[in-house]
């Protein structure tokens, strides 16, 4: 007979001595040395300092003197979050026995059906069976969180009806509108533009969405079809760009009032000033310092040149 | 061949040291003065023969139909076989400079004030 030397630490919650003492000796039987914490109620369990943590397996008859039932199974699952949990119960109580395991129970054993060999395979199929288990919640918890904890807004929506399927926390926070307030909306509560139209062929477009108090945003948005739960949705990444596009056009409205004074200064500041370069320039080569025109003109023109300096300071001010 | 020398701009001192300088290095065919884009081009509308030469003297900013307005106008009326155009400005905009190499029929790019020696430049090339 083989006998299996792992080590396993076996919770039994049981209590009927005999059925224990049974318990117990079919371990015994295939385990070399199974260490059996044994409690009679369900309080003993609960209030036992035990740490869950090298627990294996937990052992739970349905009935016991303090709790019994659906009670029984949901309590004893709460505390035992990551351990399987093996119903024991006898013919009376075999349709409780398949709630139980709706409830979340791992399997069932019929008392009177239990033997060594039974008993041991039960025992390593649930625990084995229960990691796999956890494998996956623990993906599905991951994956949970890159959508709820992303710190880019993300809209789950409908392919056909545009209702809104699902949303993550950094949505809620940017449209400030609760999740139960969005969810079954049409995307178009918030996509404000005319044609909302997601296709294959345009990923990226630049949109005007509306928060819960009617303030306006630019976001930039991607998309891709998605299946959630079973139908075509499109999961889209919302990114608002609202106070990059205000910066440009700050810089933008900037450059043009720079290029408006690049202008002035070229045309209404420096014909004056050219025109009296150009008189002295005359003046000196026709010998002529003497011409009233000329000097008339210069006058003229200086004083057009104090004008325009005179506008242009007024101008800046304004800005 | 009839020669004739235009200048376009509405600052009358800009168009008086212009003419004083072509005085000055003996410029005798008549010169016509225009204060805007738009007299200038009825009159050219008019008047313009393909068989004579125009040297043009054309400020950029001005009242009623600018510089680069009358050249967007010109362009379809005249060619730069038998006119050549001188942008006269006071500007040093870089922006006004690489606007006028956009068009052909610009000769030239000066900016004022306009000195004698770029005149005698003219004066030969358009063998005034």
């Amino acid at each position: 007979m083989i006998v299996d030397e792992k080590k396993y630490n076996i919770i039994v919650i049981e209590d009927n001595l005999g059925d224990f003492f049974l318990l117990e000796e079919y371990l015994s039987e295939k385990i070399k040395l199974p260490t059996i914490k044994h409690f009679e109620r369900f309080n003993d369990f609960k209030d036992s300092n035990e740490s869950l943590n090298d627990c294996d397996i937990i052992f739970l008859d349905l009935s016991l003197p303090d709790k019994s039932g659906t009670e029984l199974v949901e309590d004893v699952l709460k505390i035992s979050n990551n351990i399987p949990v093996v119903v024991l119960t006898g013919y009376s109580d075999f349709s409780f026995a398949l709630k139980a395991i709706a409830l979340g129970a791992s399997d069932y054993l019929l008392k009177d059906e239990i033997n060594s060999a039974m008993l041991y395979k039960s025992l390593v199929y649930n625990i084995e069976r229960f990691k796999n288990i956890i494998k996956i919640k623990e993906s599905e918890q991951l994956y949970n969180d890159l959508f709820q904890l992303s710190p880019q807004p993300i809209f789950v929506i409908d392919a056909t009806t545009l209702q809104i399927l699902d949303v993550n926390q950094a949505c809620e926070k940017l449209y400030e509108f609760k999740k139960e307030e969005l969810l079954n909306q049409s995307i178009k509560t918030i996509f404000k533009d005319e044609e909302t139209i997601f296709d294959n062929h345009q990923t990226i477009i630049t949109q005007t969405h509306q928060k819960k108090n009617k303030e306006k945003i630019i976001s930039e948005v991607k998309y891709n079809k998605i299946i959630h739960n079973d139908k075509e949705a499109i999961i889209i990444v919302s990114n608002d760009i609202t106070k990059s596009i205000e910066h440009l056009n700050e810089i933008e409205s900037q450059n043009t009032k720079l290029k408006d004074i690049a202008w002035i200064q070229s045309h209404i500041v420096r014909a004056p000033l050219t025109n009296i370069l150009g008189l002295i320039k005359l003046i000196n080569e026709t010998d002529s310092v003497n011409d009233e025109e000329l000097l008339n003109h210069l006058n003229q023109s200086v004083k057009e040149l104090e004008n325009s300096i005179n506008e242009i300071v007024n101008k800046t001010h304004t800005m | 061949m009839k020669k004739h020398i235009f200048i376009i701009d509405d600052d009358p001192i800009s168009i008086i040291i212009l003419k004083k300088n072509l005085e000055l290095i003996a410029i005798s065919e008549e010169i016509v003065t225009f204060s805007n884009g738009k007299d200038a081009f009825n009159h050219l509308e008019k008047e313009y023969l393909k068989n004579e030469q125009y040297v043009i003297f054309l400020d950029i900013n001005m009242p009623e139909m600018n510089g680069w307005e009358f050249l967007n106008k010109v362009e379809h009326l005249i060619t730069s076989q038998n006119t050549s155009i001188y942008l006269l400005t006071s500007s040093i905009n870089k922006a006004d400079m690489e606007k006028a190499k956009q068009f052909l029929l610009i000769e030239k790019y000066l900016s004022k004030p306009i000195c004698k020696e770029v005149l005698i430049e003219i004066k030969e090339k358009n063998k005034l």
